[in-house]
């Protein structure tokens, strides 16, 4: 299941978490769990709104960035292969 | 690993014969209420203290039942049993060199998916296991029906349901624990398989480890820890076994390294037919009204029609409401202007006199007028984002962003550029890799920033009256689309059609806060007035003092009239009179210079810049004032981002090319379909 979770996003043919779930026909905690477990493994990259790129700037405050952050999982060079 | 697991059994139902005590180990996630069950079943019964060499604490207790002794260890929170963190280590570890005559894994009725992962690796362990479902109220209460019954059966193994907190179903877990462990019950767990493939390299591990594992491990257990790549049991054998043997193993080990998601994919797998057969949800709810209004809002044609809406129906309120006030506030900056003007002459110098009416607030304070077309467009945008459209906005727009290969990454940044520019360029210091950090740099100042739609906001009504929403949203659909043409064609040329693909999260709808919208708009109009009160004050002084001299207050013998005849041969190109191509020039230094200059340039170009220029040249201009090289702030963090000048001067070269060419292009374009 969890390759067959890389492939959707390799293939475009998932883009949230939730499409994943029901792609995947499983609740969508389950989904969450599977990409904490691929983002320790290194097959998945998360990241957050304001992460570290961001700390310092002085435009922070102002930058718009929607209430509790947007989260990214990016498919890792490690992720493309095993799912290839 | 079934057959060790039987062994297991009857090697726990021999010590029955000797002791009626059974040793009950409590597993379970943290917040599943198994500290409840834990107190509940030994009451004052405990004893707390630390696990041996560890900060973790440590509860046992226990309780007698007829002529039977429990004893309880409550072992620490987990989500798995991968040695990822000290409280897992304890949990495995506990069982495997403990081991307890009965687990008892504790899982939340509600949400019992998130716990079954860590049943899966219990399963594996060499003790038998008894299922609880506990909050089965607080599931009830959010209408998920979970069927102990299903459940039992899919898994093999006694599912007890509790509402530990109300004190049911203490008496029935006991009732399981002494079933499985004198071996009433017909324990015959059902755990996830693994891949063909994989089996036959696990009987192979186990073939070259079995003689060499520690006694308190199982070989099979210890063979497919190692599969999985478990750093503890790697190091564990690495030790143990002699160095010809574990080269075989570290190959193999090293050809398989991307087992892991076999093994763990197919416990996943494992989850989803157990929560399927035993779990129904309800339909409505919370998660029920996002997934309706997503089903519209994200839909590849809905979604895109309704973000084209909404954009529509941010400048028409903008208009609707904003244009009114604003142009009251500019009679009275007008009024102002006279009477300053009236009163000061012969007090003061002519210039000064001038200097203050026409520079000071027909420039900085034509700009301050905007104030409540900001607002209402600031407001408008913070309710949107505190609703979390924006996200769906986001999700929308990152098909073109796909389509453009961008990194997953650099998606973020461009949506900051919508507010400004330069937190979107600083932004992208997020992506690691050099070439695609760069090339977000080189396009986000293609995003219209606030700025920018704060200008064509202003000057789209003066040009095409009740048509300028229309004009002002198309002007957005035609940067983004310059945007993603340059993008897929950069993406082929620069990261020379590298993929990176990526999701990401859609949070829920929720009902916006006005005090977070309040601020929201507060932090905005802030910097804008910061802005007004220094650089484009400053610019319009600049801009007068150029226009004023040398022959006092003749324009057309000014200094700028001398630079404005040296953009005269581009301007008539695109149908604009030199005024215009200094109002554009100034926007170099902030983007509301366009407005500050025509401000002081023409005085009332609301009345006048209409008769002036045609509909064609008028579009062209707003189409180039939109793409124009980014205001000076951008440029340098381009430069400051990049450390290079060759790279800053090709995003501004191109931008400009850009920005010119659709312009004379648009013009050219519309005076012949007009018939000019």
């Amino acid at each position: 299941m969890l390759k067959a979770l890389l492939a959707l996003i390799r293939d475009g043919d998932a883009r949230t978490p939730q499409e994943l779930a029901a792609v995947l026909a499983v609740p969508l905690s389950l989904v969450e769990q599977m990409l904490r477990q691929l983002v320790d493994g290194g097959y998945l990259i998360v990241s957050e709104a304001c992460d570290d790129g961001c700390s310092g700037c002085s435009l922070a405050q102002a930058c718009g960035v929607p209430p509790g952050g947007l989260r990214f999982w990016t498919l890792t060079a490690k992720g493309a292969s095993a799912c290839a | 690993m079934q057959r060790l697991a039987r062994t297991e059994m009857e090697a726990t139902a021999s010590q029955a014969v000797e002791c009626a005590t059974i040793k009950v180990a409590l597993t379970g996630q943290p917040n599943v209420g198994k500290s409840t069950i834990f107190n509940g079943l030994t009451g004052m019964n405990q004893h707390v203290g630390n696990w041996p060499g560890k900060t973790v604490e440590q509860k046992t207790g226990g309780c007698t039942r007829g002529a039977m002794q429990f004893d309880f260890v409550d072992l620490p929170g987990t989500y798995s049993l991968t040695a990822n963190s000290v409280e897992e280590r304890i949990a495995r570890d506990y069982i495997l060199h403990e081991r307890p005559n009965v687990v008892v894994a504790v899982v939340d009725a509600a949400i019992p998916e998130r716990s079954l992962y860590l049943l899966a690796e219990l399963l594996l362990l060499p003790a038998p296991v008894v299922l609880v479902l506990n909050m089965m109220d607080v599931a009830a209460q959010e209408g998920i029906q979970v069927e102990p019954q299903v459940l039992e059966a899919a898994l093999g193994i006694p599912v007890v349901p509790m509402c530990a907190t109300k004190g049911q179903g203490f008496e029935a877990l006991l009732d399981a624990v002494v079933a499985v462990w004198d071996g009433a019950y017909p324990y015959n767990p059902h755990r996830p398989v693994i891949l063909p493939a994989h089996q036959t390299v696990l009987e192979q591990l186990i073939a070259w480890i079995a003689v060499y594992v520690p006694s308190t491990y199982p070989a099979d257990w210890v063979a497919l820890k190692l599969l999985e790549g478990d750093d503890e049991i790697v190091a564990v054998m690495q030790a143990a076994l002699p160095a010809e043997v574990w080269a075989h193993v570290h190959d193999t080990l090293l050809q398989h390294e991307d087992a892991i998601l076999d093994i763990a994919g197919a416990r996943y797998a494992w989850i989803g037919r157990m929560i399927r057969a035993a779990v129904v949800r309800p339909k409505v709810g919370p998660m029920g009204l996002t997934a309706r209004l997503d089903r519209v809002l994200t839909h590849p044609l809905w979604g895109t029609l309704a973000l084209l809406g909404v954009l529509g129906v941010v400048f028409w309120l903008t208009y609707a409401i904003g244009s009114p006030l604003q142009s009251g506030l500019d009679e009275l900056l007008r009024q102002g202007a006279e009477v300053l003007s009236d009163g000061l002459q012969g007090v003061l110098p002519l210039w000064l006199v001038a200097l203050l009416a026409d520079g000071l607030l027909g420039g900085a304070g034509m700009v301050l007028t905007f104030l409540p077309i900001l607002v209402i467009f600031f407001a408008v945008l913070g309710f949107l984002e505190d609703t979390g459209y924006m996200a769906r906005a986001a999700y929308i727009t990152d098909r073109f962003m796909h389509a453009m290969g961008l990194h997953g990454k650099s998606f973020l940044p461009l949506l900051l550029g919508f507010g400004c520019n330069v937190p979107a360029i600083l932004g992208a210091r997020i992506i690691e890799t050099k070439r695609a950090r760069w090339l977000t740099i080189l396009l986000a100042p293609l995003i219209p920033c606030t700025a920018r739609m704060a200008v064509v906001a202003v000057l789209a009504p003066i040009f095409f009256g009740e048509a300028a929403v229309w004009v002002a949203w198309g002007l957005i659909a035609a940067n983004l689309g310059v945007l993603a043409v340059l993008g897929i064609v950069f993406h082929r040329l620069v990261l020379k059609g590298e993929q990176s693909m990526f999701i990401m999260e859609l949070p829920l709808y929720h009902l916006p806060n006005a005090r977070t919208i309040g601020i929201h708009v507060w932090q905005n109009v802030l910097a804008f007035l910061q802005k007004a009160g220094t650089v484009i004050l400053a610019v319009s002084v600049v801009v007068w003092a150029l226009s004023y001299f040398p022959v006092d207050g003749d324009v057309t013998q000014s200094y700028l009239a001398w630079i404005g005849r040296g953009l005269t041969p581009l301007g008539r190109v695109m149908g604009l009179p030199w005024m215009l191509m200094v109002a554009l020039l100034t926007s170099f230094v902030a983007k509301e210079n366009t407005i500050a200059t025509l401000g002081v340039l023409y005085g009332n170009f609301e009345a006048l810049l209409p008769a002036l220029i045609t509909p064609p040249a008028a579009l062209g201009f707003l189409i180039v004032q939109m793409l124009f090289i980014p205001c000076v702030a951008t440029v340098a963090a381009v430069k400051q981002e990049t450390r290079s000048w060759a790279w800053t001067l090709l995003s501004l070269g191109l931008m400009l090319v850009i920005s010119l060419g659709a312009g004379i292009l648009v013009y050219q374009a519309g005076t012949l379909l007009m018939g000019g």
